[in-house]
Formats: C-alpha cells, sequence, structure tokens
C-alpha cells in the first residue's frame, strides 16, 4: 500500500550531527573549509527543517482500505502513547512522524489515534493531517477510517493547526466554509449549525 | 439571668443569624413537577387570562396577561372558586401574581411546533378531531387530505374537519419567536413512514367574525417651521392619492386622518405664533376634501426658533391629548419633522417630558408613533441626536423602533416613503374588513433595505393590533383556545417532516447540558487514549456531578446500567422527552472493544453537539426573555429535538 508523503524529512539528519561533532578535530584552512560546508549545511538542514515543520503537506492516503483497516482497534498506538506518557517530556514530533508511519502503511486507526493524541497537545503539523483527514473538501470514505467526512471536526483540527502556526491551514479554513455554506443551502444540518459557530 | 448568660445568648443570636441569615436570603423556587427534584413546574396563559395580587378576587382588579405567557408555578391553592396557581415569570423567585388554574394549560414537555416555510413546502392542516385525522392516515388517504388542504387555502367551510391551516406567510421561529405548545403526540405510520399525531393547543388566526368595526386613525404631527415647506407640500400630495385609493376601495368611513402642526417655544421666538395647533380632528378627517383643505393652510413659519431643535413633542403630546381617538383600534402618530425634539430637561420645552415618557403616554392610550426624520444637509451636526431621541420615542415593545430618516431630506424620497407607508397602513383596514387573515410580513416589501425593513415592522405591528382587536371582539371577549391534532408528515412527501418538534430549554438549561457533556467528552478522550479505565471514570465523574449544586437537575432513572443515561447523565429536563438520546442510551460497557472509528464516532458526535450549544448560548440574539427584560438563564429557545445529545 503506498501513501504520498511530501513531508518525510525529519528535523535534522544523524549525519549532520556527526560532521558537527567531527569538525573540531580538524585544523587551518581545512578547518575553515569544514566550517563553511557545516554552517551550510546546518543551515539547509535547519531550513528544511523549518518550512516541513512548520507547512507540510496535507496527508492523504491514496489505496482504498480493506474493511478489516476500520475495525481495526489502535493497540500498537496506545502503546506509543503509554511508553510516551512515562517519559518526563512528551515528544510529539516523534508521534506524529510514527503517526505517518502507520499511515504508509494502511493502519489508519493507529495513525489517526496518534494524530489525534499529538494534536490535541497542540501540535500543529499533527492537527493539519487530521482535519485533512475529516474535510468534506476531499474525503474519501474509501481510503478514510471515518465513513463520513466531519466539517466540524475538520474545522477544529485546521483552527488548532492554525493557531500552531500551519500557516496553510487558514486556505483550508476559507475552503471549508465555502463548503459549508453551500451544504447549509441545501438543507445539511451539520453545516449550518458550523455556520452559525462561524457568526460568533 | 445573670449578665453573663445574657451576654451569651446574645453571641448565640448573632451566631444563629449570621448562621441563619444566607438560608433566610435564599429566594423561593417554583414547585417542581411530581417525581422530579429540579424540574419545575411551568404552564401557559390560555388567551384572554388575567393575573391577580391575590387568589379570589374580583375580575376587575386583575391584569390582563398576553396569551401564551409561560409562567413557572410557585404554588397552588384551591378555594371555593376553583384551583389557583401562583405564579412568576422566572424561576428566581420573582412572584407576578395569582393566575385561576381555569386559565392555565399545564405545559409537561415544554415542547413546541415550528412550521416550515410554506413557499417550499405544503402547509400543514390542523383538526379538530383526532379521529378524522387519524381516519385519513389510516386510511393512507392522501387525495382526501390534498382536497381539504386545497379548500383550507381558499377559505376553511364550516362542515370541514379542518379548524385552520398553517400560515401562509413563514415565521423562521428562531428570529420570531413564537409558541404552539404541544400537549400530547403519539407515534403513527404515514404512508409506511415513520411519523407523529401531535395534539396542540392554538387560537384562530381568522376572524371569528367579520370586522365591521376593525377602525384605524392616523394623526400627521408635522413641523411647520421655516424649512419645511416642501415637505408639508409632499404630505399634502401623498395625502391626495391616499385619500383617492381609500375612496376606491371604499373604505371612508374605516380609516380616517388628523393633522396637527408644530413649531416652538413663542416666547423665545413671538414670531413663531403658534407652539402647536390642532389643524385637522379625527372627526372631520374622514373627509378627504377637509383635510386636504386643512393642511393647505398649513404654512411654513416666517421667522426661525431658537437653535435646530423644534419641540416635537409638544406636538405629539397635543396629537395624544387633543385628538379624540375612541372608536378606533389601530392608532397611529406620524411625525415629520428635519429637526430634533427639546428633550424633557430643555427650558423651552413645554412638556418637560423625555422621549420614554411621551412614549408611555401614547402607550397607555394604545398609539404607536412613527418618526420620519428629514435628514436635510443643513441639519447635519444634529441628525445622530435627533435619531436616537426619535428611535427611543417610536419604540414598540417586541418590534424595535419606527424611525425612518430619509437622507438628504430628498423630498421625492420621502413622498414615495410616506405613500408607501400610509398605503401598508389603509391595505391592513382593507384586508380586516373584508375578513383577510392577519399576515406578519408585508404582501409586497420595497427594494430599499431601511423601507423594506420599516414595512416588516409595519406588518408586525399591525398583525398585533389585528390580534389584538379580534381577542376584544370575540362575543365572550375571550378568545376560544382550542385543540388541534396535526401530523408532523406529509403524505405527499412523507420521508420528510412536514413540521418540526422542539423543545423550550431555558439558558440555563443548555449551559448545564453543555457543562455535563463537556466533561463526558474528556473522560470519553482520555478513554480512547488508554480504554482501561475509561468506565471507572465515568462514574467517578457521575458521582462528581452528582455532588455538584446541579446534581438536582439529574435524572431520576434508576442505575445499574453502563450507559451514560444509566450512570446519571442524564438530565430531568431531557429524559422523558419523546426522542431517543443516541449519547445517552449508548451502552459504553464494551468501550475497550470498540473500533477506533466507533470511539471517533461517538466523541465527535459529543464534541459537536458541545460546540453547538455553546455557540446558541453565545448567541444572544437567539434568545427569549420571558418578562420581555435582559437575557438571563430563564430566558428561552426552541431546540430542535434532533439537536439534544
Amino acid at each position: 500500500m503506498k501513501f504520498h508523503f511530501e513531508s518525510e524529512g525529519a528535523p535534522m539528519s544523524r549525519s549532520s550531527r556527526f560532521l558537527l561533532s567531527n569538525s573540531s578535530h580538524q585544523a587551518g584552512s581545512t578547518r575553515l573549509v569544514a566550517t563553511i560546508i557545516i554552517a551550510v549545511a546546518l543551515l539547509a538542514g535547519a531550513g528544511y527543517y523549518f518550512f516541513f515543520r512548520s507547512a507540510p503537506e496535507i496527508v492523504e492516503p491514496s489505496v482504498p482500505l480493506p474493511p478489516a483497516a476500520k475495525e481495526a482497534k489502535p493497540e500498537q498506538a496506545r502503546e506509543i502513547i503509554s511508553q510516551q506518557k512515562d517519559t518526563t517530556e512528551v515528544d510529539y514530533d516523534k508521534s506524529y512522524q510514527e503517526a505517518l508511519r502507520f499511515m504508509e502503511d494502511g493502519q489508519m486507526a493507529d495513525a489517526q489515534l496518534l494524530l489525534f493524541y499529538s494534536a490535541r497537545a497542540g501540535h500543529g503539523p499533527s492537527a493539519l493531517v487530521l482535519a485533512g483527514l475529516y474535510d468534506p473538501v476531499e474525503f474519501d470514505p474509501a481510503t478514510s477510517l471515518m465513513d463520513k467526512p466531519d466539517a466540524f471536526q475538520a474545522f477544529k483540527w485546521y483552527s488548532k493547526a492554525l493557531d500552531a502556526g500551519q500557516e496553510q491551514a487558514g486556505a483550508r479554513i476559507d475552503a471549508l466554509k465555502a463548503w459549508c455554506e453551500t451544504a447549509a443551502a441545501e438543507g445539511d444540518q451539520q453545516a449550518a449549525q458550523l455556520l452559525l459557530q462561524w457568526e460568533q | 439571668m445573670t449578665n453573663r448568660k445574657w451576654q451569651l445568648l446574645t453571641v448565640l443570636s448573632c451566631l444563629l443569624a449570621l448562621a441563619t441569615g444566607p438560608l433566610l436570603a435564599q429566594p423561593v423556587k417554583p414547585l417542581t413537577m411530581p417525581g422530579k427534584t429540579a424540574l419545575y413546574q411551568k404552564v401557559l396563559a390560555v388567551p384572554g387570562s388575567q393575573l391577580y395580587s391575590e387568589a379570589d378576587l374580583p375580575a376587575d382588579q386583575a391584569a390582563d396577561v398576553d396569551p401564551f405567557s409561560i409562567f413557572y408555578v410557585y404554588d397552588r391553592q384551591t378555594t371555593d372558586s376553583g384551583e389557583w396557581l401562583q405564579v412568576g415569570l422566572d424561576s428566581n423567585g420573582e412572584i407576578d401574581g395569582w393566575l385561576p388554574g381555569s386559565q392555565a394549560i399545564e405545559w409537561k414537555q415544554s415542547l413546541t411546533v415550528s412550521f416550515k416555510d410554506p413557499a417550499e413546502n405544503p402547509r400543514v392542516l390542523l383538526f379538530g378531531q383526532r379521529s378524522d385525522l387519524m381516519e385519513l392516515v389510516d386510511e393512507g388517504d392522501a387525495e382526501k387530505y390534498r382536497e381539504l388542504r386545497a379548500t383550507a387555502e381558499i377559505g376553511i367551510p364550516a362542515n370541514s374537519p379542518v379548524v385552520a391551516i398553517q400560515p401562509a406567510v413563514h415565521t423562521e421561529i428562531r428570529r420570531n419567536f413564537y409558541l404552539v405548545p404541544i400537549l400530547d403526540q403519539e407515534d403513527i405510520l404515514v404512508e409506511g413512514q415513520q411519523g407523529r399525531m401531535l395534539h396542540v393547543a392554538t387560537v384562530p388566526l381568522q376572524e371569528p367574525r367579520p370586522a365591521l368595526d376593525y377602525k384605524a386613525a392616523v394623526v400627521f404631527v408635522i413641523d411647520s417651521t421655516v424649512s419645511m415647506g416642501p415637505y408639508i407640500e409632499g404630505t399634502r400630495t401623498t395625502m391626495e392619492r391616499i385619500y383617492r385609493s381609500i375612496e376606491s376601495a371604499n373604505l371612508q368611513d374605516k380609516v380616517s386622518f388628523g393633522l396637527i402642526a408644530y413649531r416652538d417655544n413663542v416666547d423665545a421666538a413671538p414670531g413663531l405664533e403658534y407652539r402647536s395647533r390642532l389643524m385637522t380632528s379625527l372627526e372631520d378627517g374622514s373627509s378627504a376634501d377637509t383635510f386636504l383643505a386643512n393642511i393647505a393652510q398649513v404654512r411654513p413659519a416666517t421667522v426661525s426658533s431658537q437653535g435646530f431643535n423644534e419641540d416635537a413633542y409638544a406636538g405629539v403630546k397635543a396629537a395624544i391629548e387633543d385628538m379624540n381617538w375612541d372608536g378606533y383600534s389601530a392608532r397611529y402618530i406620524i411625525l415629520i419633522t428635519d429637526a430634533g425634539p427639546r428633550a424633557g430637561d430643555d427650558p423651552l420645552s413645554a412638556t418637560g417630558m423625555n422621549a420614554d415618557e411621551i412614549r408611555q403616554m401614547a402607550r397607555a392610550n394604545n398609539i404607536a408613533i412613527w418618526a420620519m426624520h428629514l435628514k436635510t444637509p443643513s441639519g447635519a451636526a444634529n441628525h445622530e441626536y435627533a435619531a436616537q431621541q426619535y428611535r427611543q420615542l417610536s419604540q414598540v415593545q417586541g418590534i424595535g423602533d419606527f424611525y425612518y430618516g430619509v437622507e438628504t431630506g430628498d423630498v421625492d424620497s420621502f413622498e414615495s416613503s410616506l405613500g408607501v407607508m400610509t398605503s401598508q397602513l389603509t391595505r391592513q383596514v382593507e384586508d380586516t374588513a373584508r375578513g383577510n387573515p392577519p399576515m406578519e410580513s408585508p404582501q409586497q416589501v420595497a427594494a430599499e433595505e431601511e423601507l423594506g425593513s420599516f414595512q416588516n415592522k409595519v406588518a408586525k405591528l399591525g398583525y398585533a393590533l389585528r390580534m389584538q382587536y379580534i381577542q376584544q371582539n370575540r362575543a365572550d371577549a375571550i378568545p376560544a383556545l382550542f385543540d388541534a391534532w396535526l401530523i408532523d408528515r406529509d403524505f405527499d412527501n412523507p420521508g420528510e417532516r412536514a413540521v418540526d418538534v422542539r423543545v423550550v430549554l431555558t439558558r440555563d438549561q443548555l449551559s448545564d447540558l453543555h457543562e455535563v457533556l463537556r466533561q463526558v467528552l474528556y473522560a470519553a478522550e482520555e478513554g480512547a487514549l488508554a480504554p482501561e479505565d475509561f468506565l471507572d471514570d465515568l462514574k467517578s465523574l457521575a458521582a462528581t456531578i452528582s455532588r455538584d449544586p446541579q446534581a438536582a437537575s439529574g435524572s431520576t432513572r434508576s442505575s445499574g446500567g453502563q450507559s451514560l443515561a444509566d450512570l446519571g447523565y442524564m438530565r430531568q429536563y431531557i429524559e422523558d422527552l419523546p426522542y431517543t438520546s443516541e449519547v445517552m442510551t449508548l451502552d459504553l460497557s464494551t468501550w475497550q472493544n470498540w473500533s477506533a472509528q466507533r470511539q471517533f464516532e461517538f466523541m465527535n458526535q459529543l464534541e459537536s453537539k458541545i460546540a453547538y450549544y455553546q455557540a446558541l448560548h453565545d448567541n444572544v440574539d437567539l434568545w427569549v426573555p420571558l418578562d420581555g427584560g435582559e437575557v438571563d438563564g430563564d430566558s428561552l429557545y426552541p431546540l430542535l429535538l434532533e439537536a439534544l445529545p
């Protein structure tokens, strides 16, 4: 099973850190060149990290899920969450990465629970991906854990993502609002209720 | 007794007073329903109800009550004349008086009907006998139902089983609250679809008999100072047209016009000649010739008054006091001016009255005031003050103000607006004379937004006056409240609801529901991440809620099961309603074995309700205060049954 991933970048590669830790033993011009290379590598790494951390593309599963995947219990995700809760500082980036891996493997129950876990704690990239899983604008029941889209959940998680600095969530919210206006005019109760909340 | 003992007693009594003080200060609470701990007894006042300061007082010491006012019941007494209910409009202990039990409807479930837009849905029929409607339902006789509706849309014959039909004009219940209380309901099948037969209480919208005596009086109060010449002439031109239309509709004896001209304090500017002057009385004003001749005599002053404000309130007060309004059911004053009024504290004011006082004086005489403000460029600095004063002056409770500002004082615009408004009034008189049912919306609305909005208010005011007139003119002086039956499905489209059933909740109840669900959601979210503790957490939470002051709102259901209702989360104000709560009745004992999808569905459903309740709660415009004051915890909102958890 294959999913689109356009934000696979880790915050910083292990090789970069390794290079940094060894560069201090070089001498003279070699040291200067190495320092420049390291600095460029660091800047590139940091830019890469910043760009993808703050603005991941929406991850969308592209292949239909088998029915069993929809009925699955997210035991692996719960195990990860349980382990994380035991640590002094929860690493939500790690949960996010694990969620993406589960999505790639078609384990949507585990993926969605992990995304929910980290998004609930304010992790922007997780909130953005989770919102996309509910978004009626592009919802596909065949590839989603849920049978139906949920405009309210999409709105809630896009808003959280936006609050956490995921600026592309703003455009998604605009598209969602346009969808709601059309749906409400056609009699969709949930869309009408969501619009009422927008009026606040 | 020794001094020491006295001292001790004094200290003890002080302590006792301190201890009991807060208890004594506790407000009286309404009676609760049998078997409930905090669900208050509520009744609806039937049309023609009267409120007494004490039970058994004579009728001449009673005050009228608006039909279908909702009261909390604080006490019940039975005297020789029957049962009496001590009632109040809120649940905070404020008693309004005593209502005879025969003038109250027990409204146990707080359910009401809301109609759908008849432009998009067939109109609903109300039957006088349950058996007649049930027969149609049992036989699935869609054709007969259609025939009855087609007939009722024209006029309901005396021998029809139909006693009323849904109004032709739609009223959005969320914006304009109305009540068609449901007294009882039962499940039925309409063309194989599950539906409900609803037993409601209602009053007739149609006149009980031809309304030959409904008459309207309109008194123009016109500013006749220096700058008003074009508008006086514009009023005369408009009135020529209006009189012609009245004559062609043969309504000369049903509508009359009066005229008061006013200027300002003549002591401050003697050349003004008069402060206010009656130009045409209502007795004379039914004649077009007299009115038009008299208005032609109104000339603008030749000298200026002191300052920009004029003594408009003197003119309005003269219209209230000097006109003979007897015999007119609909009474209007139309103030036409380009200047602000002299307020009560202005030394040059003749009345010494402010806008509120004048308005109350008019209201006591059942007169509605409209203000047409000509916003000429020369008075720009005065516009804001004048508009604020006239909005206050023209306020009508439950509808809004009848202020209309004519931008730049454009004469053509003034004439056409005045024509539209006056025509609407005379059309209302014509409708009444012809026995057409009162309508809450105008038949035609002007394209210009402010004028259209004004017309809507005129329609509402006309409707209220018509309803008031109907009630006053019934043979027994009390319009008959009648029982009716309707079905919430239409034979032509049984898959869709023809009417909605709503539960009228107080803001406090919605707030309580919101809080309970919010706590349940939190527990469910934690339970999704670590399911093993979920049920125990819910039970602990239920115990916390039951220790909370809101425990009084808790369900009376027996516990022992594993649904939210069984665990004690059901609230009394929703537990006996005719709907099945998916959230409350869901068996959570196997939560641990649920798939992630099912758990998410449960949480998402819960959360969307919570967010919706929050939005409703915060949208103050949607709430109806029972006492007409500020929105508070007792204010009401008709929530769709389907929107309950």
